[in-house]
């Protein structure tokens, strides 16, 4: 069974179908989620409008890409939705200069776990982990997540620097305590 | 600067493939606000979860009728519960037993109904496909109402009109419906997310006390503030076929009593007494009591009085932990009682 098909026995009801597509996604969709919003209670929340309004929404599925990677793109958008909401998305439009990142936190990233990635990023602050997930995981340009976060494109540069920077800090901090 | 860039997407791309725990119980929450199976014959629509109920005060005898569709299969059950007059105030209280509604585990909850941590109203009103044996005396009225409504005077008595959706246009089974959801995505806050019931290539119109807001299919919207609203959808189809409803959605926090953990009767100005009600959300004091350190009571109250920091001869007290009993009632009355220190400082 394709996506595509998969996806039309949804759209016509068929339960089996749904939680097909919610078992095969639920895991990787809930690490979206909490990536985005740093905290279980609002990661859970997210989830469930996330695939509600997926599953209300598949008419638009086309097949063009795999299944997965449409609801991924839903969860994200409900994710920014949300923190929009919350008023937890929040740029200053003044531009700050950049802060070179130094060498050397790299081989420590190396080290960790996904897990801990995970952790890491979700302990970060909500200010720039929105930017810092588009641009770093999800793979966006700074210029195409400026436009999804109304943003702009240099406002979305220094906010992923900014993530930067907290990550080298967070990472020293580790080390000290290691 | 670019190749560092790089490097960290490297470092993680392999987040975006990880895998979280998710708890169980999500599914029956998603599941139960999806549409099913749609009706095979023009007789029967498949309702996700119809539940009629009756306005809280309205003194109503009779059958009400819950139609679900249980999870995962397409047959219809119907369950019929009988209520006696007067009708219980909350909407799922009495009048539809948890064990009639699906798998979901919707419980009676004060702030309506819940379905795990989500409240979900449903706006359904196609009568023409409830059973006959609807009551005699009074016909059943489809209400979105709220379980806190004997506090609301407009409910008491007779059925509020406008609360009715029954005169809105009703479709035939198989036309083109308006029919919509609303969940409450986090009690403590007044989001709420809307969503056709049986979504279909259509244009949609959404509007929020007559103001048009989206014409997107499914409506994500934040009230500004506590109150009720009347969300409406309107639906044409490319055809020309159009229906519309419209729900009045009760946006409300829900309750919390909170005991403040110190006060300083200095006669500052500043907390100048020891005020569960101000630091609670949506509660109603009812009976306040304070005890001192060796446990003996210095003051006790209805909550319409205040503890000062006195005794019952007007004597301030000396600085200390105090220990505080608060009992209260939430917005639809049902009880709520906490204990805690209080620290006297002065």
């Amino acid at each position: 069974m394709t996506d595509l098909e998969l996806a039309k026995a949804c759209i016509a009801g068929n339960r089996t179908a749904q939680k097909t597509v919610y078992d095969r996604n639920a895991r990787g969709m809930m690490t979206v989620c909490m990536r985005y919003t740093g905290n279980r209670m609002e990661a859970e929340d997210v989830f469930q409008e996330g695939f509600v309004k997926a599953f209300n929404n598949m008419h638009q599925y086309n097949g063009a890409g795999p299944l997965g990677g449409w609801l991924r793109m839903i969860m994200v958008n409900t994710a920014i939705n949300h923190l929009r909401a919350t008023k937890k998305l929040k740029y200053s439009q003044e531009l700050e200069v950049a802060e070179r990142l130094a060498g050397g936190e790299e081989s420590a990233l190396q080290r960790m776990a996904n897990q801990d990635l995970l952790e890491l990023v979700s302990r970060m602050p909500d200010g720039y982990r929105t930017v810092f997930n588009l641009f770093a995981i999800e793979g966006f340009a700074h210029k195409e997540i400026g436009e999804q976060l109304g943003i702009s494109e240099n406002t979305s540069k220094t906010q992923f620097l900014k993530a930067r920077n907290w990550l080298k800090k967070q990472l020293e901090l580790s080390d000290k305590h290691a | 600067m670019k190749n560092t860039d790089q490097h960290i997407r490297e470092l993680f791309k392999d987040l975006a493939h990880h895998e979280s725990e998710v708890n169980p119980a999500l599914w029956n929450q998603i599941q139960s606000a999806l549409p099913a199976a749609a009706a095979t014959t023009a007789t029967t629509t498949w309702l996700a979860a119809k539940v009629w109920w009756i306005a809280a005060g309205a003194a109503v005898a009779g059958t009400i009728t819950v139609a679900l569709l249980t999870a995962g299969d397409k047959e219809e059950k119907r369950t019929e519960v009988k209520t006696t007059a007067p009708a219980v105030q909350a909407p799922f209280g009495e009048t539809a037993p948890r064990e009639t509604l699906q798998e979901s585990d919707i419980q009676a909850d004060n702030e309506g109904l819940v379905v795990g941590r989500d409240t979900f109203i449903y706006a359904s009103d196609d009568q023409e496909n409830e059973p006959v044996n609807t009551p005699q005396d009074e016909p059943l009225k489809s209400v979105v109402t709220a379980p806190e409504s004997h506090e609301d005077p407009e409910n008491q008595g007779d059925v509020p009109e406008k609360k009715l959706i029954d005169d809105m246009p009703q479709a035939e089974p198989e036309e083109v419906t308006a029919e919509f959801n609303a969940v409450q995505v986090n009690q403590n806050q007044l989001r709420f997310f809307f969503f056709p019931q049986f979504p279909e290539e259509a244009e949609y119109r959404w509007l929020i006390n007559g103001q048009e807001i989206s014409s997107d299919m499914t409506l994500s919207y934040t009230f500004p503030e506590e109150g009720v609203y009347e969300v409406k959808l309107l639906i044409t189809t490319d055809s020309g076929d159009l229906d519309t409803r419209s729900m009045q959605v009760q946006a409300w926090l829900a309750s919390q009593l909170v005991l403040p953990t110190i006060f300083t009767p200095n006669a500052d100005a500043k907390n100048e007494f020891f005020d569960p009600a101000s630091a609670s959300r949506n509660v109603t004091i009812r009976y306040m009591a304070v005890f001192d350190p060796a446990g003996k009571r210095v003051f006790e109250s209805d909550g319409t009085r205040l503890w000062d920091g006195n005794d019952a001869f007007g004597n301030p007290l000396p600085a200390g932990t105090y220990k505080a009993v608060v009992k209260a009632t939430d917005r639809s009355g049902q009880p709520l009682a906490k204990t805690g220190n209080l620290l006297l400082a002065r």
